[in-house]
C-alpha cells in the first residue's frame, strides 16, 4: 500500500472549509448523508448544465450560488448546443459572445423557436446548419434593435457591440 | 452497514471474475510487470471488491492512483460505502467500452493494453442498465453524484447528473431548495426581484 494514496475525505473538507470561508454553500444541514451539493460548485455547475431554460430560471432563484451559476454563459452554452445543435457552437462562439452572449441567445431564439416547434412537432432533436445560420441572423438583428435604432446600417457591428 | 458482519465471507460478492476469463490469454501484460489483472476496493465499511484492472480505470483518481503505483494492496475509499461501491462497480463493468470515457483511455495508450476496450456506442442493454442505476432514492443519489465526483469517472458522472437534472427539471423554486436541503440566502425583496426578472421560467 502506497502512502501517496489518500482517500477523498481530506480533499473533500479542504473542498468545504474553502467553500465556508467565502460565504458562500448555505446549507440546511440535510439533503442525502449531510452531503450539501452547494459544498461542490463544479458537480452543481455539471447539473444545472444539463437544465432546460425553464429550468435555469427557476434554479437562478434558489439561492446565490445557483444564481452567480445560471447567470454564467456556460451553462447556456451546453444548453443551445443541446438543444439548437453544433451550428451554434465552438464554430459561431465569437460572434454569439459579441453580440450578448448565449443568454440572450436563447431567450430571443432558441427558447422560442423550441418552444413554438414543439408546440407543433413534439419537438425535433438538433437543428440543421441553414436553421442555425438562419437563427443566428435574427439574433444579431435583434441585437441591432436593442441599440435603439438610431443607426441605420449594419455599420454598427463595426465597433465591439456593447 | 457494520464491518464485523459482512467481513471476508461477503466480500467477494462482485468478482468480476466472467470479465477477466473473458480476456484473450495472449493479452500483453498490464501496466507491464507481474501480469496484475484485478485490483481489490475497500470501501469505509471494510468491504472489499475484486474489480478488472481496465475497468477502474474508468476513473480519473483511481487511474492516477494505479499509475502511482498504489494498487497493489486493497485500495481504501473511506468516504464510500460497501452498498455505493458495489453499484459503482457495477457500473463501471457495464461500460466497458463506453466513448465517454474509452476515447480519454484510448490517448494514454500503453503497450495495447487497451486494445480489446475500443470505443463502442452504449448498447440498449446498457442505457437500460443505467437508467435503473438510477432509478433510487434522493439520498442513494447523492450518495451516487458524491461517489462520481470523488472517482472522476465520466461515464458515472453523466449517468448521475442527468439523473439530477431530471430530478430537478420542472420543480417550483421551493421543491429544489428542499430536493437539496438548501437555505434560502436571499432577502425577501432581493427574491422578489429576482422571481420578477425571471417571471418568463415561471410561467
Amino acid at each position: 500500500m502506497g502512502g501517496r494514496w489518500r482517500g477523498g475525505g481530506a480533499a473533500e473538507e479542504a473542498e468545504q472549509e474553502k467553500r465556508r470561508r467565502r460565504g458562500a454553500g448555505v446549507c440546511g444541514g440535510r439533503g442525502g448523508g449531510g452531503y450539501c451539493i452547494n459544498d461542490n460548485e463544479d458537480l452543481l455547475a455539471e447539473i444545472l448544465g444539463r437544465l432546460d431554460g425553464r429550468s435555469l430560471g427557476v434554479a437562478a432563484c434558489v439561492c446565490r450560488l445557483w444564481c452567480a451559476l445560471c447567470r454564467g454563459d456556460a451553462v447556456w452554452e451546453r444548453l443551445c448546443v443541446r438543444q439548437a445543435g453544433g451550428g451554434v457552437g465552438a464554430e459561431a462562439r465569437a460572434v454569439v459572445v459579441a453580440l450578448g452572449g448565449y443568454r440572450r441567445l436563447y431567450r430571443a431564439c432558441v427558447g422560442p423557436v423550441l418552444d413554438r416547434k414543439g408546440a407543433r412537432s413534439g419537438g425535433s432533436r438538433g437543428w440543421t446548419r441553414d436553421e442555425a445560420q438562419l437563427s443566428l441572423s435574427l439574433f444579431s438583428i435583434d441585437c441591432y434593435e436593442r441599440l435603439g435604432g438610431k443607426r441605420s446600417s449594419l455599420m454598427f457591428l463595426c465597433p465591439p457591440a456593447r | 452497514m457494520s464491518s464485523g458482519d459482512s467481513g471476508p465471507s461477503s466480500s467477494k460478492q462482485l468478482v468480476q471474475q466472467p470479465a477477466a476469463a473473458g480476456r484473450s490469454p495472449n493479452q500483453p501484460p498490464l501496466l507491464g510487470a507481474g501480469g496484475r489483472k484485478v485490483i481489490v476496493l475497500k470501501s469505509g465499511d471494510e468491504e472489499e471488491f475484486e474489480v478488472d484492472l481496465l475497468d477502474a480505470m474508468q476513473s480519473r483518481t483511481l487511474r492516477r492512483a494505479i499509475e502511482d503505483g498504489c494498487g497493489d494492496g486493497p485500495m481504501p475509499l473511506p468516504n464510500l460505502t460497501g452498498p455505493v461501491l458495489a453499484k459503482v462497480v457495477e457500473l463501471f463493468r457495464r461500460h466497458r467500452g463506453d466513448p465517454r470515457w474509452a476515447d480519454e483511455l484510448q490517448e494514454t495508450e500503453k503497450e495495447g493494453m487497451f486494445k480489446d476496450y475500443a470505443p463502442q456506442k452504449p448498447t440498449a442493454e446498457v442505457k437500460g442498465f443505467d437508467r435503473e442505476f438510477v432509478s433510487v432514492d434522493r439520498d442513494a443519489l447523492f450518495d451516487l453524484l458524491r461517489a462520481a465526483n470523488f472517482l472522476e469517472a465520466p461515464g458515472l458522472l453523466d449517468v448521475t447528473c442527468d439523473a439530477a437534472a431530471d430530478a430537478v427539471m420542472n420543480m417550483t423554486v421551493e421543491e429544489v431548495r428542499e430536493y437539496f436541503g438548501l437555505v434560502n440566502d436571499y432577502t425577501p425583496e432581493e427574491e422578489a426581484a429576482l422571481r420578477k426578472q425571471h417571471e418568463w421560467a415561471f410561467q
